[in-house]
């Protein structure tokens, strides 16, 4: 009886596993996915195969491979729940086919990540959310759970330095807001050479201990925050330097692509951008991390003119007493001693700048975009304002993407006049004409990032 | 249908019920030839590497962290609950000892067979314990503190 019941759940884990085996094999016949995304794939087909071969033996009761009933019942489900997580991620990968993702800038970034000697040969999945947010998902907390799935199954290895990257559907062909997939590159980074050491946590731990005990005079003892506290700052640390390496990576179109996607979902900008959210630190503590960085690679001589640097710089010079907490915290008198303990032990000068210095580390010999968008930018903007792809015939001197992308968002916000210009057809005051001129202006600029990489292999 | 489950929020559990499912076969295998220690303990290793961290996390090189066990809140609430669900090993010290035992060259069967027995019983514990947690929604906990045991 208890056989039976092991056959019925070994025959629907079979079911399970082939139907998204079918899944796979239609779509890869059916569109071509990114390198990483189609070997992820791959990988996911061949631990199907692996986990066919051993339900069969499981399920042969004189068969060598045979468990003892109860853990035979129990192991099947674990690979019941192994499957269900890669179910989780085939969706949205398979979704995430070359026709909708932004493919040039895809490769571009694996190729640009992959060179850095800390993630060397990094390699990224590319995923499509549903939600208008980017995402980096723990790509090794997958890694451990693929790998003892493999242990008990079978099948070929992940591929080692494997991340998972998600952009929202809206944005699949599109370059400008995709700039914030440097973020998400951070966060992988961080998880790959593990941000904060033990040493770090526990003088951190300390240092909260030391400030929650002058407190508790005034309130209830504070300690019971303490683990919550450690986390929360170790993750507001995790978004800064991924703010940080995604502008020493990409440069200023980071920063204004983060702008733009702040304009998308905040009501306002100003008023917001001094609060804390649950898992991240106030829009202005970023945007002046950030500035530190721009100022330092050069881009004042740039971006001078411009409204949003402006803006910047205005938001760089809030005191950080100004800054607020979560709406959820307000009202209660002791997370609100918490939450000030929080930001102070967060803001202190020497918590910051140990930020900086890892993010300088950990980005060694990397190409300053600004340098690049100074050797290329003029030519870059002459090409866009006739309406043609940035490009060159001597193959020695075709703009570098890095000056591409930070060309053509530069060209977008301060220089479309010129291509109006150009294109008479197309008035600046029609906002269908205004998003077909402006969606041209990324079309180039991937066409460009694409030539680059054709070029360059 | 099943109300609110996203499988990702419960990576931990599947992560460690996948892991101790390796590691029991590792058991299993070395259950049939007891005289002689296994050929293959790359699990077994692991979990006592894992435990170590917990004992001295400063003692752990950083980038090492991501291949151990035990380390983040859903892994070590689980251990903690195996722990106290089991009579016959009661601490990570006791379950790092008897894991140690069991690969050692130099080793009485009798008692490695015996060993091989706790041991297997505990991880069908903690196999047990990691599915009802990924399964069953857990109780509401600061928000972060999933990702570390501090």
């Amino acid at each position: 009886m208890s056989h039976n019941i092991d056959l019925h759940k070994c025959t629907a884990t079979f079911k399970l596993v082939y139907s998204l085996q079918e899944l796979i094999a239609s779509a890869r016949a059916d569109k071509t996915y990114p390198k990483w995304s189609d070997n992820f794939l791959k990988y996911c087909e061949g631990t199907a195969d692996a986990t066919f071969d051993r339900l069969k033996s499981w399920s042969d009761i004189n068969g060598k491979g045979t468990l003892p009933l109860p853990m035979l019942s129990q192991r099947l489900s674990i690979i019941i729940h192994g499957w269900e997580l890669l179910h989780s991620f085939i969706k949205p990968i398979l979704d995430a086919d070359n026709l909708n993702v932004p493919y040039p800038l895809v490769h571009f970034l694996t190729e640009h990540v992959g060179k850095l000697e800390k993630v060397k040969q990094a390699k990224f999945v590319i995923e499509i959310s549903s939600d208008l947010n980017y995402f980096q998902h723990q790509h090794t907390d997958l890694r451990r759970a693929t790998f003892f799935l493999q242990t008990v199954v079978g099948g070929p290895p992940i591929e080692p330095r494997l991340g998972f990257l998600a952009l929202p559907c809206s944005q699949s062909k599109g370059l400008f807001m995709n700039c914030l997939l440097y973020h998400e590159v951070g966060h992988f980074i961080a998880e790959e050479t593990g941000l904060i050491s033990p040493t770090e946590r526990s003088e951190l731990r300390d240092e909260l201990k030391n400030e929650f005990q002058k407190q508790h005079n005034e309130v209830a003892p504070l300690k019971q925050y303490l683990p919550w506290a450690v986390t929360t700052i170790e993750g507001f640390m995790e978004e800064l330097f991924s703010d940080l390496v995604a502008v020493k990576l990409i440069g200023l179109a980071y920063t204004l692509s983060y702008m733009e996607l702040l304009r998308l979902v905040r009501k306002d900008l100003s008023q917001e951008s001094l609060r804390f959210s649950i898992d991240h630190p106030s829009d202005a503590l970023r945007f002046r991390e950030q500035l530190k960085v721009l100022k330092k690679d050069g881009w004042a001589q740039y971006a001078n003119n411009l409204t949003q640097w402006k803006k910047l710089n205005s938001i760089a010079k809030i005191s950080e007493k100004q800054y607020s907490i979560p709406f959820d915290y307000q009202s209660d008198p002791e997370m609100l001693k918490v939450w000030k303990i929080l930001i102070g032990c967060l803001c202190k000068r020497r918590r910051i700048k140990s930020i900086h210095t890892k993010v300088d580390s950990y980005l060694a010999g990397r190409d300053n975009p600004c340098d690049l968008y100074g050797k290329y930018g003029e030519q870059i903007e002459k090409c866009f304002s006739h309406g043609i792809v940035p490009c060159s015939q001597e193959s020695s001197n075709i703009p570098h993407p890095l000056a591409v992308i930070n060309g053509s968002f530069l060209f977008w916000i301060s220089a479309m006049e010129k291509l109006y210009d150009t294109v008479p057809s197309r008035s600046e005051k029609n906002i269908k004409d205004r998003a077909f001129l402006e969606n041209r202006v990324e079309m180039w600029c991937l066409k460009a990032v694409e030539d680059w990489l054709i070029t360059t292999k | 249908m099943l109300g609110r489950r996203n499988i990702r929020d419960s990576i931990g559990y599947v992560t460690l019920g996948l892991f101790s499912h390796a590691l029991l076969d590792e058991l299993l295998e070395v259950k049939k030839r007891p005289e002689s220690p296994p050929d293959r303990h790359r699990m077994i290793t692991i979990a006592t590497q894992s435990l170590k961290a917990i004992r001295s996390p400063a003692e752990v090189d950083p980038s090492h962290w991501r291949d151990l066990v035990f380390q983040n809140y859903q892994e070590a609430r689980t251990l903690q609950g195996a722990f106290a669900a089991n009579t016959e090993i009661e601490n990570p010290e006791q379950l790092e000892e008897i894991l140690d035992y069991i690969i050692q060259t130099d080793t009485n069967k009798s008692k490695r067979l015996s060993d091989i027995e706790k041991a297997t019983k505990f991880f069908e514990i903690l196999a047990q314990m990691a599915i009802i947690n990924a399964e069953c929604p857990e109780e509401r906990i600061p928000p972060g503190a999933r990702q570390l045991v501090s």
